[in-house]
């Protein structure tokens, strides 16, 4: 680009051009300057697929009870099962029952009257993918009904899920919905006893005479303490089963122990009853339709649902069967009501539990949007409050503003007129910068405005060799013109490869950081390349202007 | 010419001067003050929060936890209500920070104001520190086989020698004063990783460009000190220009990037220095180590 009009229209067009994009294309902010909150969800595959290997195993119990095929034993193992039929005989039989229905999923093999069914790996592979998009569809279900502006909600590798919700008010509630399993299922209740002690003894335990187990609540769940006299000692259990087993008490195989929570009008914990039920779920949430807020029969807030037709048919069947029986209604492991039945039940049911309204809503919205196909768990998580965010901005400018005066001013004290026009490079290069930013749509974070103040301060670099070389040169005694030019030549090669360096760091910080980290990156290799172009480009159009037309005025 | 500074002759001074630097920090930095990881890499949860109350003191907040939440640490940032607290991740992650936030909320009510809130899963943070040590690796060899490519093999070598010596050294200054490992933190460090090796460069090039005319006429030794002399003023002018900018970014950027700004001003100043004093005297020593085994 030999002429000097030319270049000057240039460095016009890329001036005027970035300050149209600067007034008319806003930043995005990162969630940590605007306020809100970043999720990092973990599914559990693990968990799923013994769930769902449990499921198979109901159905297959069902089908060989359907043929008349006795069965002695069925038991799973992790992913595994084994069967043990009465008859080897009825083995081929059960076997290509069971491969016709579950061929893909696992391997079988057969020995005397045992089958074995071992879970194919090339099925968890796909299973694997298939579970984490379900996650993502249920999350972002859910997320849409919460009604969050502009989410983000992407996969991250085998089975994360990267959520971003900014400027939400009420995080806690928005990690409930998206956290929650809504695993829900309908299971028939073998027992139920009001204390520790009663369903200790119920399951055959025994409790040191003189002593009693007390149960506190507490908003993480239920400690048990056993008391003598007015000593106290808290029992350390995971669960209700080893509570059980601690004082020599058994569950039988096919049933679990549960919890329902009882609360006080403001929704606090307060005592617990204990449910012993049937292991083997009579329905889940897979056959629910549909699920609203309403009221129960007090005028209380609940939620109510419709099956779908064949969990309608299920329902019916089994309620008709067991009335005057008590049905649990169990939520991701916790009961929540457990009402007698009466008659025969269709397709429409309610959940009463002690809710408040906001609880009734935030339930039939996960109810609604889908159980999750496994649990998910938070592994991380960043929320920034939204003062805080504005706080970090308005510093982020006065430290900017700050590093910019002074840089422009030590170029003018230390070069006078070349450092004027080296500062003029600077805004430039500033404008430019902010409108590929705003361009490529970029986000902006913390640690990127901290890479946007760097760029201020290393963005003279390139001119400072510019200049360095032609004091160099005109020491030498070469005249203005020359001296300029060979300046600009010779430092060429070295602000290249001076550059090139910081970039492979940007773009390692790029490959491995995380989202304000990758702002950070984002912003600095952006610098970089427009700092090349204002400090090696327009500063040559500027000073040549000067060489030209105001010779006298030159100064460096 | 200026004035010359002999500073290829004062090489083994500035090198038992680093190596004093390194190990001293690293030895009072890990067996003294003990590293320091923050919650990006152990795992844990921080909750940052205001409190509009008088006289509200770490220790009362302390006081507060006893009992209901295991290790929490309280430290007072910024301004005098301002409160980060930290818990390590025992059990489920997610009920250790409902916890905290719980255990405020009940004491302060809407006197407090949670302003952050992170949680890092154990395993997270195990990645994060891998992921974290690879990155600088991969850096440094990104850059060594820049170097490399564009230079010789012993520029290299004496790069990368710079480079790991500003990392160690920034990173035991930083251990001595007890601040905490982050993410930001690596990122800081590789900011001056890429910082200091764009000074390096500089008098490379020079001294590359010196030795296609000079090198017959005048020793190796010289020609390197001649070559750092004539870029002295842009490597410190640019290192003040950078420094002045990082100095606003430690003075006015905040709490949140106080340990960001940290490094990147301790790493200016060793970068400076180490482009100075070590990375070219480390290719004259290779230089005539080499001439000698021929």
């Amino acid at each position: 680009m030999k002429s000097l009009k030319l270049r000057i229209a240039v460095v016009l067009i890329a001036l005027i051009s970035s300050i149209y994009v600067v007034l008319t294309k806003p930043v995005t902010l990162g969630l940590d300057l605007q306020g809100g909150t970043h999720l990092v969800l973990q599914v559990d595959i693990e968990k799923a697929l013994q769930d769902e290997v449990s499921a198979a195993l109901a159905e297959i119990k069902n089908k060989l009870e359907e043929e008349n095929i006795p069965l002695l034993s069925a038991k799973r193992d992790g992913k595994n099962i084994e069967l043990l039929l009465l008859d080897s005989e009825n083995v081929p039989q059960a076997v290509e029952m069971i491969k016709d229905d579950y061929g893909e999923m696992f391997e079988i093999s057969t020995s005397e009257n045992r089958i074995l069914l071992k879970i194919k790996p090339s099925y968890v592979t796909k299973e694997v993918d298939r579970l984490a998009e379900q996650a993502l569809e249920t999350i972002r279900n859910r997320v849409d009904e919460l009604g969050v502006a502009e989410p983000v909600i992407v996969r991250n590798g085998k089975d994360r899920i990267i959520v971003e919700l900014p400027g939400i008010k009420d995080p806690e509630r928005a990690k409930k919905v998206i956290g929650k399993v809504a695993k829900l299922e309908f299971k028939e209740v073998v027992d139920v006893a009001r204390t520790p002690d009663e369903l200790i003894t119920k399951l055959k335990g025994t409790i040191p005479s003189m002593a009693t187990v007390a149960v506190k609540p507490s908003p993480f769940g239920p400690k048990f303490f056993l008391i003598k006299g007015d000593k106290e000692e808290k029992i350390e259990v995971k669960n209700l089963e080893e509570l059980v087993r601690k004082f020599g008490g058994e569950v039988p195989e096919d049933q679990q122990l549960l919890i329902q929570e009882i609360k006080n009008k403001e929704g606090k914990v307060v005592g617990y009853t204990f449910f012993i039920v049937k292991k083997e779920p009579i329905l889940t949430g897979a056959y629910l339709k549909d699920a609203y807020p309403s009221t129960d029969e007090y005028g209380m807030p609940a939620v109510s649902f419709e099956l779908n037709s064949e969990g309608a048919r299920i329902f019916k069947a089994y309620t008709s069967k067991h009335v005057g029986t008590r049905l649990a209604i169990v939520l991701d492991g916790k009961v929540q009501s457990a009402p007698t039945i009466r008659s025969a039940i269709g397709a429409r049911g309610q959940i009463t539990g002690q809710f408040s309204y906001q609880e009734a809503r935030d339930l039939s919205i996960v109810l609604r949007a889908g159980a999750l196909p496994a649990p998910v768990k938070i592994i991380e998580e960043t929320t920034v409050g939204p003062s805080l965010g504005k706080e970090s901005i308005e510093k982020g400018v006065k430290a900017g503003i700050a590093g910019l005066i002074l840089v422009m001013l030590f170029m003018i004290v230390y070069y006078k007129l070349s450092g004027v026009i080296a500062d003029l490079a600077l805004l430039m290069n500033v404008c430019i910068l902010w409108a590929s930013l705003a361009l490529l749509g970029a986000t902006l974070t913390l640690p990127g405005i901290a890479g946007f103040i760097l760029t201020i301060g290393m963005a003279v670099d390139a001119n400072v060799i510019i200049f360095e070389r032609i004091r160099e040169e005109l020491r030498k005694g070469r005249n203005l013109f020359s001296a300029v030019e060979a300046g600009f030549s010779r430092a060429w090669g070295t602000i290249i490869d001076a550059n090139v360096t910081t970039l492979i760091a940007a773009a390692v910080l790029f490959q491995f950081g995380t989202g304000p980290i990758k702002g950070f990156a984002v912003t600095l290799s952006l610098g970089i390349l427009s700092s090349m172009f204002t400090a090696v480009f327009v500063t040559k159009v500027l000073l040549d202007v000067i060489v030209k037309y105001k010779r006298n005025i030159f100064s460096i | 010419m200026k004035r010359k500074f002999n500073f290829i002759g004062k090489r083994y001074l500035a090198y038992a001067i680093s190596l004093l630097l390194i190990v001293g920090s690293w030895v009072y930095g890990v067996f003294v003050k003990g590293p320091q990881f923050g919650i990006d890499f152990t795992g844990g949860v921080l909750v940052q929060v205001k409190v509009e109350e008088e006289g509200i003191t770490t220790g009362r907040l302390r006081e507060l936890f006893k009992g209901k939440v295991d290790g929490v640490t309280v430290q007072n940032i910024e301004s005098e209500n301002e409160f980060l607290i930290k818990a390590p991740v025992i059990g489920d992650p997610n009920k250790v920070t409902e916890k905290v936030t719980h255990t405020v909320k009940e004491a302060f009510g809407s006197k407090a104001e949670i302003r952050r809130v992170e949680m890092i899963g154990p395993t997270v943070g195990k990645e994060l520190r891998e992921k974290g040590t690879m990155a600088l690796i991969y850096a440094l060899i990104g850059i060594l086989l820049y170097v490399a490519w564009r230079f010789e093999p012993i520029f290299a070598f004496g790069a990368i020698l710079a480079l790991v010596h500003d990392t160690l050294a920034t990173i035991g200054i930083f251990m001595s004063v007890g601040r905490e490992f982050s993410l930001p933190v690596i990122a800081a460090l590789l900011t001056v990783i890429g910082y200091s090796i764009n000074d390096t460069i500089v008098v490379y090039d020079r001294i590359r460009e010196n030795m296609k005319v000079l090198l017959r006429s005048k020793p190796f030794e010289e020609l390197v000190n001649d070559s750092i002399n004539q870029t002295l003023s842009r490597t410190l002018i640019t290192s003040l220009t950078t420094f002045f900018v990082v100095l606003c970014l430690y003075l006015f950027g905040g709490g949140v990037i106080n340990d960001f700004a940290f490094v990147l001003l301790v790493g200016i100043i060793v970068g400076t220095y180490s482009s100075i004093f070590i990375a070219s005297a480390i290719v004259v020593d290779w230089y005539k180590y080499v001439k000698k085994m021929k």
